[in-house]
Formats: structure tokens, C-alpha cells, sequence
């Protein structure tokens, strides 16, 4: 087969941006630090457990406030024989009276020996035909 | 004055020394690499692109590479991967597009900033651009970069008669279009 072909133009009539071949190398190398599959490897595993790392250390932190807080600012107040004799909730008599029996206590004894209780703070400054009153209309 | 294939690969081979054996290599054959993808996919971007490809490919597997082949032949055989696979992509994103890849590239040819031919050189661009991917490439290989048919039959893998064929073919094509003045 013939090779006498013509030659139009052997000289490829292409340039580069100036200093792109020196350059090149360190960009090369910067793109492989990024690919480098150790790199990679490790870098991606870190990215999948890292949100639940940090939403495991919220609740502890969380959690760890909760309980020692409180214990901190009232120190005895808030052991955990009390909170376990006594349950989480303290209830007063007046949670275990209809208001009928209510009535009649208030009436019996009189509002003056009544000890109106931190909660009933609503209450202060009401006498007591207005509590009766109250209590009957309720 | 850059080292022989050889001391390279002899230095890849000793984990301490890979990185710098790698950077003579780099040093050694970016150029020629370059050049070949560029003649390929014209745009210097793409080119550079591959290029960057090519080489974390080598890097990838330099450790492992066995000396079955020259170090020269397997290089142009990862960067002409790189560029028909490239080329193929292009041409699937084109698909619902009224467009074809050639006449993209062409375009592009007369838009590159890079490109500094005259109006001959660029018929002769636009007529290569016609020819198919395989033979583009074995005409760019033995034209611009008289390339042996022996060297390109190990880059390409393929027979020395089927790549004259190719080239005989392909030159009789550039020569019609050119003479036709279809551009």
C-alpha cells in the first residue's frame, strides 16, 4: 500500500495557556492528596458516623445536665431517695378531695387554718366568702 | 536530561521512591500526552481534564504495573482510553440534540482562542474531525506525530496492515474533502 501521502501541515496548530505545563505537576499532585484512596477511605467513613457522634454527644450532654444540674444549684434537695420514696410527683390533700369534701373542710375549719400551699399563689388575697364562692360556682 | 522508562519503573517499585518516580514520569510525558488528547477532543479544558485523568490513573497503578508492555505504550494506551470513552460520552449527551459531535467540535474549533493555525490548517482540522473516532486517532499518530505502525499496533492493539489501512483510508478522505473546499 502507498505511503506517499501528501503533507499539508505536520505542525499541529494548537497553543496552551502560558505556564500550563509547569503548573501542571502541582496541580496533578494536588488532585491525587484529594483522590488518595487512604484519604478517601477514611475521610468518608468520618463523614457517615460524625452527625451520629455528634447527636450521641448532644443527648449526653443533654442528659448529663438533667441529673447533675439541679443536684448542683439545691445540693440534698433532689437525691435519689426522695425522688424514689416519694415518686417524681408531690401530691397535696386537696389532690385526693372532691370539691364537695373540699366545701366542707373550708366550711368546718375555717380559711384561717387552711395552709394555702406555694402553688396556690392564684388564690392570695381572696377571703373567705369569696374561696366559698368560688368553690360552690367552680 | 530525563531518565530512561526503566530507572522510573526500577524506582516505582520501592514504596519510598514512587512519588518521585512518578513526578519524572509526569515530567517525561505530560507533553506528549497533552498533545495527543488535544488533537482528539480540540478544547484545551477537556484536554487537561484527561490529562489529569490519565495520570491518577498511572499513579493508581503504578506499584502494580508488571513491565508486560513499555511504560510509553501503556500510558498512550490509558490516555487514548481516556479519550474515546470522553468522545463516546459527549456523543451520548448529544443524543436528543439536533447536533452531532462533529459539527460541535467544529464549532468550537472556530471559537478556540487556543487555536492558532491558518485557514488551511483549519480545513484540515475540520476535515479530520469527520473521520471516525479510531481513525482520527491513527491519523493524528502517524501524521502529526509519526508514530511507527509497530508502536501504534502495541498502543491500539491491533495489526500493522489493518492500521496502514486505516491511515490509507483515512488520508484518501481529508484529501477529498479538502479538494472539494467543503469547508
Amino acid at each position: 500500500m502507498s505511503e506517499d501521502i501528501p503533507k499539508w501541515n505536520t505542525k499541529h496548530p494548537f497553543e496552551v495557556p502560558d505556564g500550563y505545563f509547569e503548573g501542571f505537576d502541582a496541580r496533578l499532585m494536588r488532585q491525587i492528596d484529594l483522590e488518595s484512596p487512604e484519604k478517601h477511605k477514611i475521610g468518608s467513613k468520618l463523614s457517615l458516623i460524625a452527625p451520629w457522634i455528634g447527636m450521641a454527644a448532644a443527648f449526653l450532654i443533654i442528659a448529663l445536665l438533667y441529673k447533675q444540674l439541679p443536684e448542683r444549684i439545691y445540693p440534698g434537695q433532689f437525691n435519689q431517695e426522695t425522688i424514689s420514696n416519694g415518686g417524681f410527683f408531690n401530691f397535696s390533700p386537696g389532690d385526693y378531695y372532691g370539691e364537695h369534701e373540699l366545701l366542707e373542710i373550708i366550711t368546718e375549719k375555717g380559711i384561717s387554718n387552711i395552709e394555702i400551699m406555694p402553688d396556690s399563689i392564684l388564690f392570695k388575697g381572696i377571703d373567705d366568702e369569696d374561696l366559698i364562692m368560688l368553690t360552690l360556682f367552680y | 536530561m530525563h531518565p530512561t522508562d526503566q530507572e522510573i519503573l526500577t524506582m516505582a517499585q520501592i514504596p519510598r521512591q514512587r512519588e518521585e518516580a512518578f513526578s519524572m514520569l509526569v515530567e517525561k510525558y505530560r507533553q506528549r500526552l497533552y498533545w495527543h488528547l488535544r488533537k482528539m477532543v480540540i478544547i484545551h479544558e477537556d484536554a487537561d481534564d484527561l490529562l489529569q485523568n490519565t495520570f491518577i490513573k498511572v499513579w493508581k497503578n503504578l506499584g502494580n504495573f508488571r513491565g508486560d508492555s513499555a511504560l510509553f505504550t501503556w500510558l498512550y494506551r490509558i490516555a487514548t482510553n481516556e479519550a474515546l470513552n470522553h468522545l463516546n460520552k459527549k456523543r451520548t449527551e448529544l443524543l436528543n440534540s439536533f447536533d452531532d459531535l462533529e459539527s460541535v467540535m467544529s464549532g468550537q474549533l472556530d471559537e478556540d482562542p487556543l487555536f492558532n493555525g491558518d485557514e488551511i490548517q483549519k480545513r484540515l482540522q475540520k476535515s479530520i474531525l469527520t473521520l471516525p473516532d479510531k481513525q482520527r486517532l491513527v491519523f493524528n499518530m502517524k501524521y502529526f506525530d509519526e508514530m511507527k505502525y509497530e508502536e501504534m499496533a502495541e498502543i491500539l492493539n491491533t495489526s500493522v496492515g489493518a492500521l496502514k489501512a486505516s491511515y490509507f483510508h483515512a488520508v484518501r478522505k481529508i484529501e477529498a474533502l479538502i479538494d472539494k473546499e467543503l469547508f
